[in-house]
């Protein structure tokens, strides 16, 4: 007893002296001094958190750092110097990704803080940090692409490419061409895992009519699609169906999908196709998530 | 209009306005002239003669700082007639018809001095000559830096908290010096050119008249006379009406004259002050100022009490005044006549209606003696004496007369030795009579200006270790802010900083400074974006700062009138906590700031609508806040029962009088406890100062700085 309360006075020393730290610190060189002050401005009132419209998520993805009032609070910690650790970063980097833009902290902060330009800067600073964003490979992140024309020349691809190479870190058949599979055993673990959603358990009554490879975009625009893209959709759809795992998340297909919807209004077995590339999408970054 | 018909005519050149500050300028230089200039040449013969028609070196002082203002007025009046003629009636800066030296007065300089060499026609001169122009600006400068540097060494005590002493000479040798060429520069150059010239001699009288013919104009002033006649509109206003200044003058007469015959009686004081004089036609009082006075005045006291058998009464008791002469020749009062401090002695009866210490000395800040010392004169401090009472009628501390039924001997000049503070143990010593705490308490710091009116200092380590440790706070807060970038990443610090001074500067002399005044009243005083969040969020908020913020602009204040005026009662009264508006002013702006912490602390706990992780750091800066309201009531109860305040007095304290009734219930030595509960108080409010920059309530000082710079970058 006597132990914990000392050692919690110990921690709470500490935090007190890392709010003020006579060092320099990476993220703090690269903020602007207006920002710098903001962040000592923050009452921490939470008048952001109350109107912010990513709060909601914050009930199904267990990071405080998706509250901007919390944010605030571990920018403004990385900013004097304080050691977070590289999970608290990697936490800090999820948050500050997961919003939409939509400007209203900005609009409502009593004290006139810019925060929707603070996580853009923070964003582009974390996300040069090396460490690979996954949330980059959603398609509702279009923000940064309308954002491409003012970032710097390479920039903009840099986080997808480290995307998606955690990912082919962990789905191998990404990167390799020719592999001979092992049909037998079949991860029947990973067909139930497909069944979480109502949407998304129909693909095993595809019968390979290839609807949905035509009617791709994606597929269209190759000339010999399968060398780009691996695995072709009613190719997935199969994979998925004979619960083989490593083909089913190790297809590009699934990174360039642009869910125009085309393959699932098409397909004559009513399979939803779209929705069940989104589900493998989900399934590889929590495999890659773990794996980490 | 003929030509010839319009030779006659006159035209007006200066207005009233110009005529008026010209006589009070001249009659006011040479006032000053006249009674600064022997202080430079004091050996000079005519030093000594003028001097003496101003009635000595004090009268000489004393007339010199009058026509001082009257010039520092009449300057004043005429910056504004510039603005109201440059804003009111649109004249322009610049052009024919300012002051403002152009182009064309170099050239007509050139032009002149070719003439006078006999090359060439004399120049053109618009309204104003280049000559003109010289004298204006010549007055226009020499006010300010003669004023100034006079200024300067008019309030020497004032000035020098803000410059170093060598300014005090460099202001001498300007205002001396500069004064010198400004009497040189207007008897020789100024007299000769403005009467002196040809056509003008003997004397130019439009500056008094304010008139000038139309034939001098065409000849002195011919581009502004064919400017007239280009505006046949402004030539008839320029025209002089002798009509109408004949009526004028007719209507005035008719005023003033009648006001001549009405003659008033005497009022009480006049007729006293008359009275007074006739008294000291024979009863000539001494100049007390004067060496020589001031012996005469002492030594007509000394004529009796330095007899060894002088003495009086007192309460039936026979009391020596008796006074050693030699004695009193040792202690710091003995060149002052007996009549300046013994006020109202030399009348009958013969006795000292009160000592009048402050007609020198200024009343202590709270630095130097607490505010409960204002209830205690002068002397019952300051005198040798170790015998104090509290006076039953009035309340106030004062020497003890008699002690255990034997008179004491008052008649020492001797004053209490402050460098120990064993003179303080008189009063604050276990079961003292006259309430005081038992130990000396530190006076109120630099930590308690937020609530208190108090002074800037910093005396007890308290005060100076959280002063201390706030300090470093900042300086953290600087260094963090410092390694942002501003306008281009390879900015050092020192270049931030000069473009933040640049800026800073820009601001405040440019229209937006009034965009920040507006800022400052409206969001940061009023909070109005708190307000838009909810009104029970402004409600708590208003409730626990806008107290805070009266009672620090009530100490500021304060602190300046004392600070300007060191000799006012009236400002020390309002110093004096227990004075009954200030008391409840207090007392009622500590219950908002309870209430605010209280209904704070019951919203964190109640669970907020929002979706805000409370920290640790919002229960401990509330709860230090809540504690130092809660034992600055309770300490402030122990006051009023220690100093035992007449009901009037007590009353107004409406929260503290109760809870001194309250305590005293218990059977508690409060005088004892009352020391400790002023430290815990302190020590608390040092807590919350030391803690401040670490904490979240650091946005106290940095949201309305941000709020206030977002409003100077202009961003929305």
């Amino acid at each position: 007893m006597n132990v914990s309360l000392s050692s919690k006075v110990l921690h709470w020393c500490k935090t007190l002296i890392h709010s003020r730290r006579f060092s320099k610190s990476w993220m703090g060189k690269n903020l602007s001094m207006i920002q710098l002050m903001e962040l000592d401005a923050c009452t921490h009132c939470a008048m952001c958190t109350s109107h912010c419209s990513v709060a909601i998520a914050f009930e199904g993805i267990p990071n405080i750092n998706i509250l901007p009032s919390e944010k605030v609070g571990s920018i403004k910690a990385l900013a004097s110097g304080s050691p977070l650790t590289e999970q608290e970063i990697r936490e800090l980097q999820e948050g500050v990704y997961l919003c939409t833009n939509c400007y209203r902290c900005t609009v409502v902060c009593p004290v006139g803080i810019d925060l929707q330009n603070l996580w853009i800067k923070v964003r582009e600073l974390l996300l040069h940090r090396g460490v690979p964003e996954l949330s980059v490979l959603s398609p509702l992140s279009y923000y940064r692409g309308l954002m491409k024309g003012e970032t710097v020349a390479g920039d903009y691809e840099e986080p997808l490419t480290q995307a998606r190479e955690a990912i082919s870190a962990q789905c191998g058949l990404m990167k390799k061409k020719d592999e001979v599979l092992h049909l037998i055993p079949v991860d029947e673990k990973f067909k139930g895992g497909l069944d979480l959603s109502a949407q998304a358990k129909n693909f095993s009554v595809c019968f390979g009519c290839q609807t949905c490879t035509t009617v791709c975009p994606v597929v269209g625009h190759y000339e010999n699609p399968q060398e780009v893209l691996g695995l072709l959709p009613h190719q997935i759809m199969h994979a998925a169906g004979l619960g083989l795992r490593d083909l089913a998340l190790g297809s590009n297909m699934l990174w360039d999908c642009l869910t125009c919807y085309q393959c699932q209004e098409q397909c004559p077995r009513g399979v939803s196709v779209t929705d069940v590339l989104y589900e493998l999408k989900n399934l590889a970054v929590r495999y890659t998530k773990e794996k980490r | 209009m003929s030509v010839k018909e319009d030779h006659k005519e006159v035209y007006w050149r200066f207005n009233v306005f110009h005529r008026f500050i010209h006589l009070v300028m001249m009659i006011t230089f040479l006032g000053l002239a006249l009674t600064g200039l022997p202080l430079k040449y004091p050996e000079a013969f005519w030093a000594q003669g003028l001097i003496f028609l101003w009635g000595g070196v004090k009268g000489a002082g004393l007339f010199h700082r009058w026509f001082a203002g009257i010039t520092f007025g009449y300057f004043a009046l005429h910056l504004l007639y510039v603005a109201y003629y440059l804003i009111v009636l649109k004249g322009k800066l610049m052009g024919p018809l300012s002051m403002v030296p152009s182009r064309k007065d170099f050239q007509d300089l050139y032009q002149h001095l070719r003439y006078f060499s006999g090359k060439g026609a004399p120049p053109q001169f618009g309204r104003f000559t280049y000559w003109e122009k010289f004298d204006y600006w010549a007055v226009f400068w020499g006010i300010t830096f003669i004023g100034g540097s006079g200024l300067l060494l008019w309030f020497p005590e004032f000035f020098s908290r803000f410059f170093p002493g060598f300014w005090f000479n460099i202001a001498y040798t300007i205002h001396s010096d500069e004064a010198l060429l400004a009497t040189g520069f207007i008897f020789v150059v100024h007299l000769f050119n403005a009467h002196l010239r040809a056509n003008v001699f003997p004397m130019d009288k439009s500056i008094f008249t304010g008139q000038m013919e139309a034939k001098k104009m065409m000849e002195h002033h011919p581009l502004e006379w064919e400017d007239l006649n280009r505006h046949p509109g402004e030539k008839e206003k320029r025209r002089v009406r002798k009509d109408l200044l004949f009526l004028l003058l007719i209507l005035v007469l008719s005023g003033v004259l009648p006001s001549f015959s009405y003659s008033r009686g005497l009022t009480d004081e006049e007729r006293m002050e008359a009275e007074k004089k006739i008294c000291l036609r024979c009863h000539r009082q001494p100049n007390l100022n004067s060496n020589e006075g001031m012996a005469t005045a002492i030594l007509f006291c000394m004529d009796c009490h330095e007899k060894k058998d002088v003495e009086k009464k007192v309460d039936g008791k026979t009391v020596s005044v008796y006074i050693d002469p030699k004695e009193y020749g040792k202690t710091v009062h003995r060149r002052i006549a007996c009549i300046q401090c013994h006020e109202g002695v030399a009348s009958s009866p013969h006795r000292t209606h009160r000592f009048s210490c402050v007609s020198c000395h200024g009343y202590h800040g709270e630095g130097t003696a607490h505010d409960p010392h204002r209830s205690v004169n002068c002397e019952a401090c300051h005198h040798e004496s170790k015998e104090v009472k509290k006076d039953p009628k009035t309340g106030r501390i004062v020497l003890a007369k008699i002690k255990e039924g034997v008179p004491l001997k008052m008649t020492s000049h001797r004053l209490a030795d402050f460098k120990n503070k064993e003179a303080c143990k008189k009063c604050h010593f276990p079961e003292n009579q006259v309430g005081a705490p038992i130990r000396v308490l530190p006076a109120k710091s630099l930590i308690c200006m937020g609530c208190h009116s108090s002074s800037v200092t910093l005396n007890d380590p308290v005060s100076i270790v959280s002063i201390l440790l706030f300090l470093i706070g900042i300086g953290a807060t600087l260094f963090f802010w410092f390694q942002g970038t501003m306008v281009e990443p390879s900015f050092t610090a020192r270049e931030k900083l000069s473009y933040i001074g640049e800026k800073a500067w820009q601001v405040i002399f440019s229209r937006r400074i009034w965009t920040l005044l507006k800022v400052f009243v409206v969001d940061v005083l009023l909070l109005r974006s708190v307000l838009k969040e909810g009104v029970g969020r402004w409600t708590i908020h208003s409730l626990i700062y806008l107290p805070i913020f009266i009672r620090f602009l009530i100490g500021a204040i304060l602190l300046f009138l004392s600070a300007l005026f060191p000799m006012s009662s009236k400002v020390a009264m309002l110093l004096d906590k227990n004075f009954p508006p200030i008391a409840f002013i207090y007392d009622f702006l500590g219950l908002c700031i309870i209430l605010g912490a209280v209904a704070a602390i019951m919203r964190r706990l109640q669970g907020k609508t929002q979706k805000a992780v409370t920290g640790r750091q919002d229960y401990v800066v509330l709860g230090l806040i809540g504690a130092i309201l809660l034992t600055g009531f309770w300490v402030e109860g122990m006051r009023i029962l220690q100093t035992a305040l007449p009901l009037s007095e007590a009353l107004p304290s409406f929260i503290g009088y109760p809870i001194s009734l309250l305590l005293g219930l218990f059977p508690i030595r409060w005088e004892v406890v009352y020391p400790f509960g002023w430290y815990i108080h302190a020590i608390l409010t040092g807590a919350l100062v030391a803690y401040l920059p670490f904490s979240k309530m650091f946005h106290i000082l940095i949201s309305p700085l941000v709020v206030l710079i977002k409003a100077a970058v202009g961003e929305k």
